[in-house]
């Protein structure tokens, strides 16, 4: 493998910590109640997945093994208790974890409303 | 008040710091010319800026100073006035700032915590379901420490009374406030144009 081939690959490679990030943006942003992930300002809200932005988490390593995850999304209004939206999530991320054989390493998930984003009529009504 | 000192120390900061890049530069530029001779060295710099007669100039000052006397006094009064902007400056800088996002709650499995924009939709949402409510207008305040507190303006129908629509208002945002214990005001105010269906 050349120096190059190496390089890309070292960047592009995945890490318990980015898989756990992917799959728990990926498991939020999956709800109907949550929109998108927030970049935030200056990107402070980015994690790196095999080469891909992944915007709106971020994990941080703590000394158990494990991994804490922040979720900063923008919710669908209407959306209801924010508590019970905010359980829905940290429960979605969980199940996701568990599929992806995470489960093990995941810590805890904070869950940060950064903006609200009007339903659609469409929305509302289906 | 703090926003205009953490601007007042800020700018100084910065101030300070030109000051002291230019003083290092001329020193630099001063030290690296080294000839014993002339005016391009330290010597030479302090002959520049006049050290010679500022320290005449402090010497006599600093006479004064040492005596008993009216310039004795002012110096006191000087001094206490630079500790207390020096304090004032210090409070600019390592006061909290004003969090804009709310933490709501913080437990073993996370944080739960919202911007001000979602937590007045939410409020909102909810005052509004209160019987009498015509309209109403949330403010959110993040604490400096922790919690927030929301500041509802709640505009009703005429007939209906004052202190009914507050505790009915406050009913409604119960599920909100207490959860997550938030300071609540209610402002109920008559309706101008009555709008909503009840």
């Amino acid at each position: 493998m050349s120096a190059a081939e190496h390089s890309t690959s070292a960047r592009l490679s995945s890490s318990p910590r980015s898989r756990l990030a992917r799959v728990a943006l990926q498991a939020a942003t999956a709800m109907p109640q949550v929109v998108v992930g927030v970049r935030g300002p200056r990107g402070a809200w980015v994690s790196v997945d095999a080469g891909e932005i992944l915007e709106g988490v971020v994990v941080t390593a703590r000394r158990d093994g494990r991994f804490d995850i922040e979720l900063h999304v923008v919710v669908r209004w209407p959306s209801g208790s924010l508590l019970t939206l905010a359980d829905q999530v940290r429960a979605t991320v969980k199940r996701a974890a568990g599929r992806a054989q995470l489960d093990g390493v995941l810590g805890q998930v904070t869950v940060a409303f950064e903006d609200v984003r009007e339903a659609s009529s469409e929305e509302v009504a289906g | 008040m703090i926003l205009l000192l953490r601007a007042v120390a800020r700018l100084l900061t910065i101030t300070l710091f030109v000051v002291l890049a230019v003083c290092g530069l001329a020193i630099a530029i001063f030290s690296i010319g080294g000839s014993r001779t002339g005016d391009f060295n330290l010597s030479g710099l302090a002959r520049l800026v006049g050290l010679g007669e500022l320290r005449s100039q402090v010497g006599g000052l600093l006479a004064d100073l040492a005596r008993p006397g009216p310039v004795a006094g002012i110096a006191v009064l000087c001094g206490l006035a630079a500790i207390a902007v020096g304090v004032l400056l210090l409070v600019g800088m390592l006061w909290p700032r004003r969090e804009r996002l709310v933490v709501l709650e913080r437990t073993a499995e996370g944080t739960l915590a919202a911007r001000r924009r979602v937590l007045g939709r939410a409020a909102g949402a909810l005052a509004e379901q209160a019987r009498g409510i015509t309209a109403t207008k949330v403010k959110v305040k993040p604490g400096r420490w922790r919690g927030a507190r929301l500041s509802v303006r709640a505009s009703y129908s005429p007939a209906q009374e004052s202190q009914d629509v507050r505790q009915r208002t406050l009913r409604a945002l119960a599920p909100l406030t207490e959860a997550f214990g938030l300071r609540t005001r209610v402002r109920p105010r008559p309706a101008r144009h009555t709008r909503k269906v009840q």
